[in-house]
C-alpha cells in the first residue's frame, strides 16, 4: 500500500488513482494516516455513508469535517451538521468552490478531495479541469497537504487531465499489484 | 512659542520610540514553533495575540478601516491584559526570580499601548482620509506590536521558559489532534465576516486620480461588488442593471440605495411594477432597517404607473417639436425631495406600456437620460433581459445612451443554477473586466471578485 504520509511530506498535492474495487480499502487506509485537522470534500459518497464506513473500520473521525456536495442532490436537508457543511450539487462547481476556499481559510493540516471522477459525471472534463486548476492554487496559498482521489485507471481522462495539476500522481492499483 | 511646541513633539515622538526601540526587525509576524514556552496556555495566548496583530495590519488596508480597527484593538486590549495577568500568576507559581523585571516590562507595554491605541483610533475616526492614515499606520503596528511581541516572546518570556521547563523551551507540544473544527463556527464565523462587511459604512471617496475631485466618486456599499470598481462609480452616471428573471438586480438596486440612504443620502426608488409595502417588506427581509430611513426622510419608495408616463410623452414630443414652451420632466420626483440616488423599477415596464409606439419609446428615453444628467442625480435603471442576454435593454439604445452596465447572470448548470455578476461598461471609470460569482445570502447579495464561476457563458457577449 502506498504511504500517504510519507508521499505528503515532500509534495503538496496528491492524487491517488485507484480502482474502484479498491475505494473503500483505501479511503479507509488513507485517512487513517492522516493525523490533524482533515477537511474531507465529497463528491461521491454521502455524509452518512463515508461516517458509516469509518465508523465500522474504527477510524478516529473527531477531527474530520465534511463538506457533502452530494447529499443535497439525493435528499432534503435542513442546515448542516456539527461536522458537515452541505453543497447543492457537484454540478454547483461554483458555490463548492466558494465553500471548500472558506474552509481552506482555517489551516487544515489535510484536505482530502473525494473524487475528481465522480466530479467529471456531473460536469465536463474541461470545466472539472478548470475547477481543479483553481482548487490546487488555492491550496498552493495555504499550508494544508491535499489528497485527490481519482477512481479508475491513470489514462482516464479526469485523472490525466488532474495529474498535471498535482504534484505527484500515486497508482495505488498499480503498487498494490506490485506488492501483492 | 510656536517653536517650543514642535520642539516638545520631537522629544515626545523620541520617548515613544525609545520605548518600543526594538533593534533588528521582524519581517514575520507569525507564529513558530520556536516561540513556544513550554507552558500550552500561553503558547495559544500568544498565537492569539499574533493572530489579532496580523487581523489588525490587514484592518488597515481595507477601504473602510475604523470598525475592523476597533475590532482589533478591543480584542488585544481585553486578551492583552488576560495574558499578562496569567503569565504572571505563571511566573510566581513556579517561583521565577525575575518576575518584578518581567511585570516591569508588560506595564511600560501596557502604558503604551493605551497610548498608541487611543491615537489610532481616534486619528482615524477623524480623519477625512481614514484610508490614507491607516495605510500610514500599518508599518508602526507591524513594528510596535507585531515585533514586540515576537521579541519580547524571544527575550523575555525565553528566560523564564528556561527557568521553569528548559526542555520544553521551543519545543511544540505534541499535540496530534489538534482543535476540533465545527462546522457551525465556521459557517457562523463566514455570516459575521459577511454581515459586519455588508454594514460597514459605504465609502464614499476620493480617488488618488490627477484632477479628479473629492466625492466624484460613489460606491454601493455591497460587499465584494466594489472591489470591481477601480475608483467607484462617476457620481451623476446613469447605471443599466440588466439581468434575467429571478437574477437580484431588484435587491442590487434596494441594496445600493438603503446603503446609500444608511449613509445619509437621499434615495428615490421608483416602482413600476411592484408595490411600495412589498418593496419594503423584501428590504426588512434582508435586515435593511427600511422604515427607519423612510422615516428619516433618507430613502423613498413611490410605486408609479407606467401608463401615466405615456399620457406625458404627447406633451414631451410637443415639446420637442417647441410647440411646447414649458419643461416637462420625464418622471415626477415628489416635491421637496431631491435625490442623491435614483432607482427606476424597470425600464422594460415602461416600455411595455409604449406598445405600438416604440419610437415614442425611444425619444421617451432619451429624454430621460437627459433628465438624470441635469438632476445630477447617480441613478440605477432596471431592465428586464434574457438570462444569458445578448443584448441588455429592451431596445438596445438605452445601453449606449447609458454610462454604465451592470449584467446580473442566473447561469443554468445541470440541475442547479449560478448566479454571476459582471461590469460590462462603466464611462468615466476603469473596473474589472471579468465575470464573477455572487450569492443572495440571508443578509443580501454578496459578491466574490476573485471567484471566477465554472458554468458556461454560451452566448457569445462579445
Amino acid at each position: 500500500m502506498v504511504d500517504v504520509k510519507k508521499e505528503l511530506a515532500s509534495n503538496q498535492t496528491l492524487l491517488l488513482v485507484m480502482s474502484s474495487t479498491d475505494y473503500n480499502e483505501i479511503v479507509v487506509s488513507t485517512l487513517k494516516k492522516l493525523k490533524g485537522n482533515v477537511c474531507y470534500v465529497t463528491t461521491n459518497k454521502t455524509f452518512d455513508s463515508l461516517e458509516e464506513l469509518f465508523k465500522k473500520k474504527k477510524v478516529n473521525v473527531s477531527n474530520v469535517v465534511y463538506i457533502d456536495a452530494i447529499s443535497k442532490s439525493l435528499k432534503k436537508i435542513k442546515g448542516d451538521g456539527d461536522r458537515v457543511y452541505y453543497v447543492s450539487s457537484p454540478g454547483a462547481l461554483t458555490e463548492l468552490s466558494l465553500s471548500v476556499s472558506k474552509f481552506l481559510k482555517h489551516d487544515f493540516d489535510y484536505l482530502v478531495f473525494d473524487s475528481v471522477t465522480n466530479l467529471a459525471v456531473y460536469n465536463k472534463v474541461p470545466v472539472c479541469a478548470k475547477f481543479i486548476v483553481s482548487l490546487v492554487e488555492r491550496i498552493k496559498k495555504t499550508k494544508t497537504k491535499a489528497v485527490f482521489y481519482g477512481i479508475g485507471k491513470p489514462g482516464d481522462e479526469i485523472v490525466e487531465k488532474t495529474s498535471m495539476y498535482v504534484d505527484r500522481v500515486v497508482d495505488v492499483g498499480k503498487k498494490s499489484r506490485v506488492k501483492v | 512659542m510656536v517653536k517650543k511646541k514642535v520642539k516638545k513633539k520631537i522629544v515626545k515622538k523620541k520617548v515613544v520610540k525609545k520605548k518600543v526601540s526594538l533593534g533588528v526587525n521582524v519581517k514575520d509576524i507569525s507564529w513558530k514553533n520556536e516561540l513556544s514556552v513550554g507552558e500550552n496556555n500561553i503558547d495559544k495566548q500568544h498565537k492569539g495575540m499574533i493572530l489579532q496583530i496580523q487581523k489588525l495590519e490587514k484592518n488597515l488596508q481595507v477601504e473602510n478601516p475604523l470598525p475592523g480597527v476597533r475590532e482589533c484593538i478591543h480584542f488585544l486590549d481585553k486578551y492583552t491584559k488576560e495574558h499578562f495577568t496569567y503569565e504572571e500568576a505563571y511566573m510566581k507559581k513556579n517561583k521565577y526570580p525575575g518576575l518584578a523585571k518581567h511585570k516591569k516590562v508588560h506595564g511600560e507595554f501596557i502604558k503604551f499601548y493605551n497610548k498608541y491605541k487611543k491615537e489610532l483610533t481616534v486619528k482615524l475616526a477623524k480623519a477625512v482620509d481614514a484610508k490614507e492614515l491607516a495605510r500610514e499606520h500599518t508599518k508602526s503596528v507591524h513594528k510596535y506590536l507585531g515585533e514586540w511581541l515576537i521579541k519580547h516572546i524571544k527575550g523575555e518570556d525565553k528566560k523564564y521558559c528556561e527557568f521553569i521547563s528548559p526542555k520544553k523551551c521551543g519545543v511544540k507540544e505534541k499535540v496530534v489532534a489538534s482543535k476540533k473544527i465545527n462546522i457551525a463556527e465556521i459557517s457562523k464565523e463566514i455570516k459575521a465576516e459577511q454581515i459586519s462587511k455588508q454594514r460597514a459604512p459605504i465609502k464614499h471617496l476620493a480617488s488618488g486620480k490627477k484632477g479628479v475631485k473629492k466625492g466624484e466618486f460613489v460606491f454601493t456599499g455591497i460587499e465584494g461588488f466594489d472591489e470591481l470598481l477601480n475608483e467607484g462609480i462617476p457620481k451623476g452616471s446613469s447605471v443599466l442593471v440588466a439581468g434575467g428573471a429571478g437574477s437580484g438586480k431588484t435587491i442590487f438596486t434596494l441594496q445600493a440605495l438603503s446603503n446609500q440612504a444608511m449613509k445619509g443620502k437621499k434615495c428615490l426608488y421608483m416602482s413600476f411594477e411592484e408595490r411600495e409595502s412589498r418593496l419594503v417588506d423584501h428590504m426588512k427581509s434582508f435586515g435593511w432597517k427600511a422604515d427607519e430611513l423612510i422615516k428619516k426622510g433618507k430613502l423613498k419608495v413611490v410605486r408609479i404607473n407606467p401608463f401615466d408616463i405615456t399620457r406625458n410623452v404627447d406633451a414631451l414630443l410637443a415639446q420637442q417639436k417647441g410647440e411646447l414652451l414649458i419643461d416637462i420632466d420625464p418622471v415626477i420626483i415628489p416635491k421637496g425631495f431631491k435625490p442623491d440616488f435614483i432607482a427606476l423599477d424597470s425600464l422594460t415596464a415602461i416600455a411595455s406600456a409604449f406598445t405600438g409606439k416604440e419610437e415614442n419609446y425611444r425619444i421617451y428615453i432619451e429624454q430621460l437620460f437627459r433628465f438624470f444628467e441635469k438632476i445630477g442625480a447617480t441613478s440605477f435603471l432596471i431592465t428586464e433581459t434574457e438570462q444569458i442576454p445578448k443584448i441588455f435593454s429592451k431596445t438596445g439604445v438605452e445601453e449606449f445612451l447609458a454610462d454604465g452596465v451592470v449584467v446580473i447572470y442566473n447561469l443554468k448548470h445541470g440541475n442547479v443554477r449560478e448566479n454571476a455578476i459582471e461590469i460590462l461598461k462603466l464611462r468615466g471609470a476603469s473596473h474589472e473586466k471579468k465575470i464573477v460569482a455572487m450569492q443572495i445570502t440571508g443578509e443580501g447579495m454578496v459578491v466574490y471578485p476573485e471567484q471566477e464561476v465554472f458554468s458556461e457563458i454560451s452566448n457569445d457577449l462579445g
